[in-house]
């Protein structure tokens, strides 16, 4: 669209949004009035995991197939900063953040050097690596995990040992690391991403350094999965394998696509989805896998544009703008 | 003694190392033609390798069929399988971005080791040798156990069969030809379409043919081919996409050195793998083998 | 005598991606004649070609060959109505061997030459065989292209610009080529943009522009129509 103003219709859109924002951040807020307080964090943190994982997924249109490292890498750093260097919760939770930040740099930094599912299969198998570096590692204990992680005072005054206190610290680390999110998107450095994604060989010719501007965005993407891995060893006071396997790394990839792939809530509407269903699946003798590959499966066959991809599609507003719709580029 | 290890347990290390490397590079040669052909890179690849295993393990144990038979039936399952899945689905996304195809064929990884899991637990079911190959060679210098020897054997031979095909057969140059630009080729009369169900079919096979041979060392569970599929992916990297070659010299020199770092460093084993796909991607981003994109 | 052509064309219209840009081509091809389609550049000539062996995005109205419709087959079916396509890009596989080109296609019909008659034709391939597709010049790749679907026995040889951007020796000799096979009753329909190479060869022309038929006329008439073709094709 030519016009220098933004279209009618993008304008709604934008109200839109900032209506649904307000809303969804009313309904947090009471949220735990009516809901398990520590399922309302765990739905939290890996909202924000999906969220981290989008921007490199929908926003860098690159499949990242090993998160798993960054968020259950800095679960590990942070259980054991709690547990046996006793830490705070907050910097407890820097130190994981910043774990993540150095390793996401040094997978990101391999990883670049090929694109689409090259790349895909090189984050996958760096994170399998890593897997096996924290397995053997002696004091993530193995199979134990680190288990009895304390939930220290956050900056020695607000005490986090009730689930509700807790409730509201999650709530507004979580809105603080939306609020990156939002801010990258909206930001130069986020069109420009746009403008690599859409056509990397003209980007280049532009003048663009690419894989700076990819880089950037992974070490971006992987110090919030970090924070988000850190929060949830506050939440449920363990650390384990499992946060840190390819299957997790999987998970935090179907939520992303289930919810919308490019969409600013999207992949948290499809956490909640995922957490939700596998809750329920927990009280079956069905392996979730099941669950997982159903969805995935229906995912990429029927609605690729994941939930809310698909109600924006349909708003009669959307059919002109792709501005927020991103597409998987190889 | 070899770096203060004695060559029998170096020997006998390298021989493990080496079955494992047959593994590689069977699966990585089947993931190679797929890539080439059909543009996917198939996750399911770990889960058709874990349907070969259980096809032979209920073969044998319900219908009493011998592991002679098992090694025919089963890839013949899995390739059955696969043609059904690409016709049914993967096909549907020719047209799309390929990142897509992975996806999907993610999810049928997952929900193919579900099912097992489902009706069969995560506990391993054991799988007999056959009586003929259950003994061990001394060969002076080290013990061959001959049911690993026949495993590197049979597998080098499948490779080295396939490798023939595509190279020196007019179906091969179809393949090669598909891989190239299909699109005129169908217009030549090829029915490519059909090309590339045989073609996902025969990396299926290739990879349940892998489980069976696996099934008597490992135990027959739903996870085996899971974990093994992402060291196959480093092996293809270190390989280079779409090379035969690579994929066969590569997976079994992974096999090699993977055993050579049990041998001399034993916490570094599982690693291995994955720093030398890192160090390959730095030094040469496309490979060892690789041509380019 | 009842008009029975090979090739029959009616209101073909064709889309790449979303781009329409055939809209109502009628043409007919009779058999044991060669037709040549004269036009600019991108008034498609191509497409109409691509358009009949299946190579549009989209494509509506009708082609029919020996009377069978063409439009809405699978497209590795259309060959075995008895085309041959030599595409513009020459098509040549650069990883197959001379010998692997000339052996890939299927046979479609008992009149596939054999590589004796081949190698007759093209003797320059035959030194060749062994070579890769991607190692050849661009006359020889022509050549190969020719070749190939010569060897699968098709009715009717669908040329785009076979003398694009090769030595006057080769054009000859591709002239000589064609003149034989035409000889021999081959029908043929080509895109040329060297109009003195068409006109030594085609039956009848039809002119294309923007996507349609504007004019057709048998070669008798082409010295009286010269003036308006030139104007027409820029030559």
């Amino acid at each position: 669209m030519a016009s220098a103003s933004l279209p009618i219709p993008q304008q709604r859109r934008k109200h839109l949004t900032i209506v649904l924002l307000l809303a969804s951040l009313a309904l947090l807020a009471i949220a735990p009035l009516f809901l398990y307080p520590v399922f309302l964090m765990k739905l939290l943190c890996f909202g924000l995991f999906a969220a981290a994982l989008n921007l490199v997924l929908g926003y860098g249109g690159m499949v990242a197939f090993g998160h798993a490292t960054f968020f259950g890498g800095a679960a590990y750093i942070t259980a054991h900063a709690l547990k046996v260097w006793g830490f705070g919760a907050g910097s407890g939770l820097m130190i994981g953040v910043a774990f993540a930040l150095v390793t996401g740099f040094l997978m990101g930094i391999i990883a670049i050097r090929r694109q689409g599912f090259y790349f895909a299969m090189t984050t996958l198998a760096l994170s399998q690596m890593a897997y096996f570096a924290f397995f053997q590692a002696p004091f993530t204990n193995a199979e134990d995990g680190i288990q009895r992680v304390p939930r220290p005072d956050f900056l020695g005054i607000v005490s986090l040992s009730d689930n509700l206190s807790l409730y509201y610290f999650v709530l507004a680390v979580f809105l603080l690391g939306m609020a990156v999110i939002w801010r990258v998107i909206h930001s130069p450095f986020g069109a420009s991403l746009t403008a690599i994604r859409e056509n990397e060989p003209r980007a280049l010719s532009l003048g663009y350094h690419t894989n700076r501007y990819k880089l950037t965005v992974f070490v971006i993407s992987a110090g919030l999965s970090g924070l988000a891995g850190s929060l949830k060893v506050l939440v449920f006071q363990i650390a384990t394998l499992t946060d840190v396997a390819w299957q997790m790394s999987g998970e935090v990839i179907l939520m992303t696509l289930l919810g919308g792939v490019g969409t600013f809530l999207g992949p948290v509407i499809g956490a909640a989805l995922v957490l939700t269903i596998q809750n329920y699946m927990a009280s079956t003798a069905i392996p979730v896998s099941i669950f997982i590959g159903l969805a995935f499966i229906t995912c990429v066959m029927l609605f690729r544009k994941g939930i809310v991809g698909e109600i924006i599609a349909i708003l009669p507003s959307a059919s002109s703008s792709g501005s927020d719709r991103r597409k998987l580029e190889p | 003694m070899i770096f203060g290890v004695p060559l029998v347990a170096l020997a006998s290390q390298l021989v493990i190392g080496l079955f494992n490397g047959a593994f590689y590079a069977l699966l990585s040669l089947g993931l190679g033609v797929i890539f080439g052909l059909l543009r996917v890179v198939n996750f399911t690849h770990g889960a058709f390798y874990t349907v070969g295993a259980f096809a032979a393990f209920l073969l044998t144990s319900y219908a009493g069929l011998s592991f002679w038979a098992c090694l025919v039936i089963a890839p013949l399952i899995v390739a059955a399988l696969a043609a059904v899945l690409e016709r049914t689905l993967l096909r549907k996304l020719y047209g799309l971005d390929a990142l897509y195809g992975l996806l999907l064929t993610f999810g049928i990884a997952l929900l193919i080791e579900g099912l097992l899991q489902f009706y069969f637990g995560v506990a391993g079911q054991p799988y007999q040798v056959p009586d003929v190959l259950s003994g061990t060679s001394n060969l002076g210098f080290m013990f061959l156990p001959h049911y690993r020897a026949f495993a590197i054997g049979t597998s080098l031979l499948l490779c080295l069969l396939t490798w023939l095909i595509i190279e020196y057969t007019s179906l091969g140059a179809k393949l090669r030809a598909a891989t190239e630009n299909s699109r005129l080729l169908e217009v030549f009369g090829v029915n490519v379409p059909l090309v590339l169900t045989c073609t996902y079919a025969f990396g299926g096979a290739l990879a349940g043919f892998a489980g069976v041979v696996a099934a008597p060392v490992f135990q027959v569970s739903p996870l085996m081919g899971a974990n093994l599929i992402i060291v196959v992916f480093a092996v293809v990297i270190i390989g280079g996409l779409g090379s035969i070659t690579g994929a066969i010299v590569s997976g079994l020199m992974l096999g090699a050195l993977e055993a050579l770092a049990k041998v001399y460093w034993p916490p570094s084993a599982n690693l291995v793998p994955f720093l030398i796909m890192a160090v390959v991607l730095f030094l040469r981003p496309r490979g060892l083998f690789g041509k380019g994109e | 005598m009842r008009y029975d052509p090979l090739l029959w064309i009616e209101n073909l219209q064709g889309w790449y991606g979303e781009s329409h840009i055939l809209h109502g081509v009628n043409l007919s091809v009779p058999r044991a004649q060669t037709i040549a389609i004269l036009g600019r550049n991108g008034v498609g000539k191509t497409s109409t070609l691509r358009g009949i062996v299946g190579l549009l995005s989209r494509a509506t109205g009708s082609v029919r060959m020996n009377g069978t419709e063409l439009i809405g087959m699978p497209r590795h079916r259309i060959a075995y109505t008895g085309i041959g396509y030599v595409p513009e890009e020459r098509g040549i596989y650069a990883s197959l061997s001379v010998q692997e080109n000339l052996d890939l296609l299927p046979k479609i019909s008992d009149r596939g030459m054999s590589l004796e008659r081949i190698f007759d034709l093209f003797p320059n391939l035959k030194e060749r065989r062994r070579s890769a597709g991607g190692t050849l010049s661009g006359g020889e790749q022509q050549m190969l292209s020719i070749a190939r679907v010569l060897r699968a026995g098709p009715e009717l040889l669908v040329l785009d610009e076979p003398t694009e951007g090769l030595s006057p020796v080769i054009v000859q000799h591709i002239g000589r080529v064609l003149n034989t096979l035409k000889k021999d009753g081959l029908t043929m329909l080509l895109v040329e943009q060297n109009f003195h190479f068409a006109r030594h060869l085609a039956d009848h022309f039809y002119l294309m522009e923007e996507g349609r038929v504007v004019d057709d006329f048998p070669a008798r008439d082409l010295d009286a129509r010269l003036e308006t073709v030139s104007s027409l094709i820029g030559v």
